[in-house]
């Protein structure tokens, strides 16, 4: 065989082994895509483990507005309400080849003052804030992990929560398995948890002195691809709330004297969430559509519309404005104030479990640096959101809308790691 | 749940599964799997804003089950 033949022979096998090995890589990365499918757990990879360690911290500033002059009793010590600072960290890795971790650990530091009880003013409801500034601490950690199949995954978690008053652990477990060429994929989950409240200053203002609940949640869940812009996932999550489910912290106005706050100690609750998630090529941009439609046997149902809009800006930033509309009706047995006791006792004048209409609408901003120093990937991103609930607001007509109806402004920062 | 809910509820999952029949193949995901397709793109954030909501309002957040209490006023 000549040189000139025995080179070109070469280069022909060097020219194919290259097409090869490119085609190789390029099945990879679509495999690996493939494998990528959103999934219920809330990464974007949620069918395969994670390919690379990473870790973000977040700050937040939570502010509520003082109570309006016009909502406040007379003699109501300070209109002054929640100011919370919010520690978030995040560490997750992937464990073997078939498995991944994580770690949450969460810190809030709590100032200020909340409403304590409604008095009736002249037939009008007027609220009274609890007197002297608290300042309160909460640290939580929870250690999670998934195991993957080939189509199916299985989840687990276990994480503690503590307060000055307040201790909780809790325990979870999930599960996935997809069909269809992982084009539907059912999900089911339970979790368990336990909580101790030993309000403070209980002697002083007869408060109990220890209290304990019980929650045990499960839900169910079906994801579908649409096509290849979109997604949808539709789920039930019922949860039992079970013992003292009442706030220590609250009165309620009984005939014009205070009592405490009393709930029953049972509360059967179901959501149904389902979401919408679709990608606009020419535009670069992925719409997020949710709503839920929530119900209780405390007679509480609400209904929660939220819509994000995900703008890609020159591929390395991100500009999210998003919108929630929210609505609920009252607790059965709520009430502002009462004449007289009600028969079965229970009694609450928490504007939690009044009946209002929230409107929240913020915007969020990211940028992203890739491979600095090597092949690490940084994002940075700052948001704000505010809040504000309006009887006003509800889809039923509200006649009488709680005087502590709340309003806040919620500014966050994180940045965030992959490694 | 009335009847009529759990009908329609079982009426939407019917619907969502046979869209199922047009598929699409794996090499077809890759808009899928942008992160901003995720359910979640910030986990810490959806968190963040569970926490709060179900602080300030009665519902369910709804999504899975589990995690942790506390002693929110």
């Amino acid at each position: 065989m000549s040189r000139q033949t025995r080179r070109s022979r070469e280069e022909r096998a060097r020219a194919r082994r290259r097409r090869l090995r490119r085609g190789r890589s390029l099945l990879q990365a679509l495999v690996g895509s493939a494998l990528a499918l959103p999934g219920m757990g809330g990464g974007a990879r949620a069918d395969s483990p994670l390919e690379r360690p990473s870790s973000d911290y977040s700050f937040r500033f939570y502010a509520e507005e003082p109570l309006p002059q016009g909502k406040a009793a007379a003699g109501n010590p300070t209109r002054e309400r929640y100011e919370i600072l919010m520690h978030q960290f995040h560490l997750e890795s992937p464990a073997t080849e078939r498995s991944d971790v994580a770690l949450d650990i969460v810190h809030e530091t709590m100032t200020g003052a909340s409403p304590w009880f409604v008095r009736n003013q002249g037939g009008t409801p007027a609220q009274v804030m609890s007197g002297a500034t608290i300042q309160e601490e909460r640290t939580d950690a929870l250690v999670s992990g998934n195991y993957y199949f080939d189509r199916a995954k299985l989840g687990a978690s276990a994480g503690i929560s503590t307060e000055n008053d307040y201790f909780s652990w809790n325990l979870g477990s999930s599960g996935e398995m997809s069909f269809n060429d992982k084009n539907t994929t059912l999900s089911a989950g339970v979790g368990f948890s336990d909580d101790t409240i030993e309000p403070t200053e209980a002697a002083l203002f007869g408060r109990i002195e220890k209290a304990r609940k019980n929650g045990y949640s499960v839900f169910a869940g079906l994801s579908q691809v649409i096509g290849r812009k979109s997604v949808t996932q539709t789920s039930l999550s019922y949860k039992l709330n079970d013992g003292y489910l009442s706030d220590p912290y609250k009165l309620a106005e009984v005939g014009g004297a205070n009592v405490p706050d009393n709930r029953p100690r049972e509360r059967h609750q179901l959501a149904w969430l389902t979401r919408y998630r679709r990608h606009y090529e020419s535009v670069a941009a992925s719409l997020h559509l949710d709503y839920r439609y929530y119900f209780d046997d405390w007679q509480v149902t609400s209904h929660t519309l939220e819509a994000a809009w995900y703008q890609s800006l020159f591929g390395v930033a991100r500009l999210i404005p998003s919108f929630r509309y929210y609505s609920q009706s009252q607790a059965e047995f709520y009430s502002p104030f009462y004449a007289s006791a009600p028969a079965d006792g229970f009694v609450s004048s928490d504007y939690r479990l009044s009946p209002y209409g929230a409107i929240a609408y913020g915007v969020k901003a990211e940028a992203r640096l890739e491979d600095w120093p090597r092949h690490w990937d940084w994002t940075l991103s700052a948001g704000w959101e505010r809040y504000a609930a309006d009887g006003d607001l509800a889809l039923k007509r509200v006649s009488v809308e709680s005087p502590g109806l709340v309003s806040f402004d919620l500014f966050s920062v994180q940045l965030k790691g992959s490694f | 749940m009335s009847a009529a809910q759990l009908r329609l509820f079982a009426a939407i999952l019917a619907a969502a599964a046979g869209l199922g029949c047009a598929g699409v193949k794996p090499w077809e995901r890759d808009l899928l799997a942008r992160p901003d397709m995720a359910w979640e793109p910030d986990g810490r954030e959806a968190t963040a804003r569970s926490h709060v909501f179900f602080s300030k309002e009665a519902s369910l957040e709804g999504g899975g089950a589990g995690g942790g209490g506390c002693g929110c006023n």
